[in-house]
C-alpha cells in the first residue's frame, strides 16, 4: 500500500533520475505553492484517451481550454484535438472577457476547465447571454466535493473527470454517464482497483516509469450498477 | 518570395476551393482567378489590416480544415480594439534556431512564440526525445521547479517574463545552465539585455518577431543573436514571405533603401496546409532598414522601431492604455483636465529592469499634491482586467507612478499620448 506522503517522498528521491528518463512530466500537486511540489513522471507516449472519448461523445469541433498552464496538459490535449479534428484555443482562466469573446465569435463548442472555474465563468457568460454547447469539467481528486455548478444550464452537455494529480485522470466518464449530468464515473482503464471498507486503492496496470502500487485514493468510492458500456459505475461516498 | 510565387498565390486564393475572402476584398467575380501581370498590378492590390479582419467572421477566415488547423491565437486586444481570433497551422521555417542551440535537452516554453506542443514536434523532428515544460507566468516558481527537475537548458517566452523567471532560476540554481533564450513580444531593451547577460551568462539570446495574425511566423528571422551591438535585434524575411515598406499615413510604397523607415507590410504563405495565407497585410509595426542587401541572406534587413498607432504601450503583465488613463483623469475634474502624456521608462534595479510610468497632467489648481494624486491614479488605473498599476507596484513589477505638470513634458507632441523611452 502506498500513501500520498510515501509517494511524494519517492518522487522527490527520484528527481535526479528524471532528467535522464524519457518521460512526460506533470506536477505532483494541484497547488503550485506546495513546498513539496515535485514532478510526476508519466509515460512519454501517454495519450489522454478519456478526453478523446469525451470530446467525441460531445461532438466537439472547437475546444477552449481554461486549465492552468502549469498542469502541463497542453500537448496531450492538442494531440487529442488533432486526432478528432477539433481546433484548440487556450484561454487564461483569469481572462474571462477573451473566453467569452471566443465562445461567441469562433464559435467555441466545448469548454474544458476546472469545476471551480466553471462556476465563475458560467455566471459571467450568463450575464452576457453567451453559452458554449458543452462543458468538460475537471474535478480535483483532493477537493472536498465534486459539485456541478448550478449556473451551468441543464441544456448544455456536461462531461466530467476527476484527476488525482494534474493531468492524471483516475475517474472518467463514458457517453452514457455524460448524459446523466451527475458525478458518476468509471475508474480509468489505466488502473486496477479494489475497495476495502471506506478505502479505495488503485494500481497501475502497465509497466510505466512510476507505477502506482496499491495507492490509497483521497476519497472513498462505492460501486453502483453496471453501465451500458459494460463498466462498473462508481459514486463518491461523502 | 518571388513575383511568380506571389502571382501564383493571388491566383490560388481568388479561385475555388479557396474561401471567397480575397475575392470579396479584390472585387473578383466568377470562378476565374485574379491574374496579376506585373509589380504594378501587385501594388494595386488593396492592403489588408486588422480592422478589415475584425469585420470578417472567423469561419470565413479559415483556409484549412480543423484536422489541419493546429490552434487559434488571439491578438492581445491591447489597442482597445476587439480581440481578433486567428487560425494557425504549425510553425515552419524555424531551422535557423539550430545554428544557436541543439535542443537535445528539455525547454521551458510559454505558449508564445510557439505552442508547447510545437516545441515537442521540433525536438522530435531532430530525433530527440521531446520534452517541454510549459511556463505558467501565474505560477512561475512551480514552472521553474519543474524545469529544474526536467533538466531544461533553454527557454522560449515573452521578454517581460525574463525578470520573473530569472529570480526563480537563481533560487533554483539553474540560471547558469541555460544556454539558449528565445524572446518574443516587446523589443529587448539595453537594460533587459544586460540583465539577461548577468543572470544567464551562458545563454545565446535570440529575438523572435511574430504576430498573432501572421500564421507563418516569425515575421522576421533574426540575422544574429542579441549581443549588445546596436541595433539589438535585426531581422530579414523568410523565403515564404514578401516584405514591403509603406508610408503609414498615405499607404504609398517606400523604396527599401538603407535607413528608410515605414510600416512593414507582409505577404506570407507557408505552403499547405495553411490556415490563413496573407497578402499585403499591414503589420502596424514601424521598421527601419539596416542593410539593403545583407551578405548572409541576400535581402534587406530591418529593425523594429515601434507601433504605428501608439495609443498603448505594453508593460510586464499589462498595458498602459491612453483611453483608460483618460477615463481615470475625468474622475478628477476639479484638479486636472483630461489632457495628458504618459511616458514609459525602463530602469535597471537590483531586481532587474523595471518599468516606471510618468504621467504629465494639466493641473487646474496650484496647490495640488501631485504625489498623492499619482498614488490615487495608480490605484485606479487598470493595466489588465485583474491588475491595477498600484497592484503591480506591490507585486514588484513596476516602480511608483510619478505625476508632473504637463508643461514640463518631454515631447510636447500633443498627438501622442503614450510615449516609450
Amino acid at each position: 500500500m502506498t500513501t500520498k506522503n510515501e509517494l511524494m517522498e519517492l518522487l522527490i528521491a527520484a528527481e535526479n533520475e528524471i532528467a535522464e528518463t524519457p518521460c512526460r512530466l506533470f506536477p505532483s500537486s494541484f497547488n503550485p505553492n506546495d513546498p513539496n511540489l515535485t514532478a510526476f513522471p508519466r509515460p512519454f507516449d501517454w495519450q489522454w484517451n478519456s478526453c478523446e472519448r469525451i470530446l467525441r461523445a460531445l461532438d466537439a469541433h472547437s475546444v477552449m481550454a481554461r486549465l492552468p498552464l502549469f498542469w502541463q496538459i497542453e500537448s496531450p490535449l492538442n494531440a487529442v484535438c488533432r486526432k478528432i479534428g477539433a481546433i484548440l484555443f487556450l484561454n487564461e482562466p483569469e481572462n474571462m472577457p477573451i473566453g467569452a469573446a471566443a465562445i461567441k465569435s469562433v464559435p467555441i463548442h466545448t469548454v474544458i476547465c476546472e469545476a471551480e472555474d466553471a462556476r465563475g465563468f458560467s455566471l459571467y457568460l450568463a450575464e452576457k447571454n453567451i453559452s458554449p454547447s458543452a462543458w468538460f469539467l475537471i474535478h480535483r481528486g483532493d477537493a472536498a466535493e465534486w459539485n456541478i455548478p448550478d449556473s451551468i444550464d441543464i441544456a448544455e452537455s456536461l462531461a466530467q473527470e476527476v484527476h488525482l494529480f494534474p493531468g492524471m485522470p483516475v475517474l472518467v466518464q463514458c457517453a452514457s454517464l455524460i448524459k446523466k449530468h451527475s458525478a458518476l464515473f468509471h475508474i480509468s482503464e489505466e488502473y486496477a482497483w479494489e475497495i476495502a471498507g471506506d478505502k479505495t486503492y488503485i494500481s497501475s496496470v502497465e509497466n510505466i516509469p512510476f507505477p502506482l502500487v496499491k495507492f490509497e485514493l483521497p476519497f472513498s468510492l462505492a460501486c453502483r450498477e453496471k453501465c451500458l458500456c459494460g463498466k462498473i459505475i462508481m459514486a463518491r461516498i461523502q | 518570395m518571388t513575383f511568380e510565387k506571389l502571382q501564383s498565390l493571388v491566383a490560388r486564393l481568388t479561385a475555388p476551393p479557396a474561401p471567397p475572402l480575397y475575392k470579396k476584398i479584390y472585387g473578383v467575380r466568377g470562378d476565374q482567378p485574379l491574374q496579376i501581370q506585373n509589380w504594378g498590378d501587385w501594388l494595386k492590390l488593396p492592403l489588408l489590416d486588422k480592422d478589415m479582419l475584425l469585420n470578417i467572421p472567423f469561419q470565413e477566415r479559415i483556409f484549412a480544415s480543423a484536422f489541419k488547423a493546429d490552434h487559434i491565437r488571439v491578438s492581445s486586444g491591447t489597442s482597445g480594439k476587439l480581440p481578433l481570433f486567428c487560425p494557425r497551422t504549425y510553425l515552419r521555417g524555424m531551422e535557423y534556431r539550430l545554428r544557436y542551440h541543439d535542443f537535445k535537452k528539455p525547454i521551458l516554453a510559454f505558449g508564445v512564440p510557439a505552442m508547447p506542443h510545437w516545441h515537442e514536434f521540433f525536438q522530435h523532428s531532430l530525433g530527440y526525445t521531446p520534452r517541454v515544460i510549459v511556463f505558467d507566468p501565474k505560477n512561475a516558481a512551480a514552472s521553474v521547479r519543474l524545469a529544474r527537475i526536467a533538466g531544461a537548458d533553454s527557454m522560449s517566452l515573452f521578454t517581460f517574463h525574463i525578470p520573473l523567471i530569472g529570480e526563480y532560476m537563481r533560487k533554483e540554481n539553474i540560471n547558469e545552465r541555460i544556454r539558449f533564450i528565445e524572446i518574443a513580444g516587446e523589443a529587448c531593451t539595453r537594460a533587459m539585455f544586460e540583465y539577461m547577460r548577468n543572470i544567464f551568462p551562458n545563454a545565446i539570446i535570440l529575438p523572435f518577431y511574430g504576430s498573432s495574425e501572421v500564421e507563418d511566423s516569425p515575421i522576421g528571422m533574426p540575422c544574429h543573436p542579441i549581443t549588445g551591438e546596436k541595433p539589438l535585434a535585426v531581422y530579414h524575411a523568410k523565403t515564404s514571405h514578401y516584405h514591403e515598406l509603406i508610408d503609414p499615413e498615405s499607404g504609398a510604397s517606400i523604396e527599401s533603401r538603407l535607413g528608410a523607415e515605414g510600416e512593414l507590410v507582409i505577404s506570407a504563405y507557408p505552403g499547405e496546409p495553411s490556415a490563413f495565407p496573407l497578402i499585403r497585410y499591414r503589420t502596424g509595426d514601424m521598421i527601419r532598414i539596416v542593410e539593403e542587401n545583407c551578405k548572409k541572406h541576400s535581402t534587406w534587413t530591418f529593425t523594429i522601431l515601434g507601433r504605428v498607432a501608439m495609443d498603448f504601450l505594453k508593460i510586464p503583465g499589462g498595458v498602459l492604455r491612453a483611453d483608460e488613463m483618460e477615463r481615470i483623469l475625468r474622475l478628477f475634474p476639479n484638479e486636472i483636465s483630461d489632457e495628458f502624456e504618459l511616458h514609459r521608462f525602463e530602469h535597471t534595479t537590483s531586481d532587474g529592469p523595471k518599468i516606471e510610468a510618468v504621467l504629465y497632467v494639466r493641473v487646474r489648481k496650484n496647490d495640488i499634491n501631485l504625489d498623492k494624486l499619482a498614488a490615487k491614479i495608480a490605484s485606479l488605473f487598470r493595466v489588465n482586467p485583474q491588475r491595477t498599476y498600484a497592484e503591480g507596484i506591490i507585486e514588484g513589477l513596476y516602480l511608483p507612478l510619478a505625476c508632473r505638470p504637463l508643461n514640463s513634458a518631454a515631447t510636447g507632441k500633443k498627438h501622442k499620448r503614450v510615449i516609450a523611452h
